[in-house]
């Protein structure tokens, strides 16, 4: 029943970078949960929901964990879209039917944010409602990534990181292994920013 | 019929006998106290840091019967709960959310003399989360494999009926769970728990008691 040796820690290699500028930034754990709030449009709350759930799962540790608030108004971090459809995402290949980004906010004199995170949604036309919808999908969670301080993109296609250059879209359905170790490894390491205030 | 009657008779009456003595045989003992559990998991990201359970009620009901004059055979219910905690090198504690473990034992326990008993039992424990994430986002993995020993001692004529005690129990097993397997965690951990409880019993009679030593 009982072995002579106890395990050891797994070996984490495989991981993409995440700091911008040598800087490195998480949320810190007194800072947690963090707020999002997503703007009432379509289903964006479920699409925020969807992407902050899909980051705090990977984590075994409980280093990250985010709520979804009502108003904007002392938010983390501020999801804004101008139309998002309420259908379910097509099951199909990928297209590049969206269009997300994420303003990372100054820093400070004192290394602090100086204002939340704000990721805005765009919605390309020539697509189906269900194609923008799978789109949409993905990228939350990629933006998402950004907003929780992997601010640099994977070069592996099969991670949700990834960076497609052009008109190519995001694949991964979900942080990947690669993805999960460097989200891990981004929050065990000391971070040089601060949260804003 | 008269003889079916009394054929019936018998049987009942013969029903309630040993129903009687079986019940008079029959100790059952609850301990309360606290417990302390080693590190469930060890694990390194740019610093080490360890997950465990904080310090926890436990309770535990044992059901005994004596065997013989010297051992009696036990089953035990385990119950205790408590806040899994990351302790980082840098000091910081992090409670990652509530955690139970229900174990079950069965085993035999004797008199040492001098209101001294010790026991020892095998079984399975379950840990409980409160919810599906960390190290538990995957399920808590089953009933895992225990061994365990307990020591008490029982003054005599301390208590009156209730047999009144302590404990001390001692119980080991391995740990890991699906989402660690899935982390890269390939063996599972010992783990050792103890607990230290007061403890009240009723029942075993004055024949039982005496046959297991005063019931300690």
């Amino acid at each position: 029943m009982l072995a002579c040796s106890e395990p050891t820690p797994p070996s984490r290699a495989g991981t993409y970078g995440f700091e911008a500028g040598g800087d490195v930034f998480h949320w810190p754990a007194e800072r947690l949960p963090v707020r999002f709030y997503a703007q009432p449009t379509g289903n964006l709350r479920f699409l925020v929901q969807h992407a902050v759930d899909s980051w705090a799962g990977v984590f075994l540790y409980g280093e990250f964990r985010g709520t979804l608030v009502a108003d904007s108004t002392g938010a983390d971090v501020i999801v804004q879209a101008d139309s998002v459809p309420d259908v379910p995402p097509d099951p199909g290949a990928p297209v590049y039917a969206c269009n997300e980004v994420t303003a990372v906010p100054p820093i400070d004199t004192n290394n602090r944010f100086t204002e939340p995170f704000h990721i805005r949604v765009a919605v390309l036309p020539g697509f189906t409602p269900a194609q923008v919808a799978a789109c949409l999908r993905r990228t939350t969670i990629h933006e998402a990534g950004h907003a929780l301080g992997l601010f640099q993109h994977s070069p592996d296609p099969v991670d949700i990181m990834w960076g497609p250059s052009g008109a190519a879209p995001i694949t991964a359905d979900g942080p990947s292994d690669q993805d999960r170790r460097t989200v891990e490894l981004l929050y065990h390491t000391p971070p040089t920013v601060l949260p804003p205030p | 019929m008269v003889v079916g009657y009394w054929r019936l008779a018998g049987i009942t009456s013969g029903l309630a006998c040993a129903a009687g003595a079986l019940q008079a045989q029959l100790l059952v003992r609850a301990a309360l106290g606290a417990r302390h559990t080693s590190t469930l998991v060890h694990d390194s990201i740019i610093t080490p840091f360890v997950l465990r359970p904080a310090l926890a009620p436990a309770l535990a009901v044992t059901a005994a019967t004596p065997l013989d004059e010297r051992w009696t055979a036990q089953v035990t219910l385990d119950f205790s709960t408590s806040t899994l905690e990351r302790h980082d090198a840098d000091g910081t504690t992090t409670g990652l959310g509530r955690v139970s473990t229900l174990a079950f034992t069965v085993g035999l326990r004797r008199p040492l003399g001098a209101g001294f008993a010790a026991g020892a039992g095998v079984g399975g424990l379950k840990y409980l989360p409160a919810g599906e994430t960390g190290i538990f986002r995957s399920g808590a993995g089953g009933v895992l494999g225990l061994a365990g020993a307990v020591v008490s001692y029982a003054p005599p004529r301390v208590g009156g009926r209730w047999q009144l005690g302590i404990e001390a129990r001692y119980d080991v097993h391995r740990f890991i769970t699906p989402a660690l397997r899935s982390e890269g965690f390939t063996s599972a951990r010992t783990v050792h728990r103890i607990a230290l409880a007061l403890r009240a019993g009723r029942g075993g009679a004055a024949g039982a008691a005496g046959a297991a030593g005063a019931a300690p």
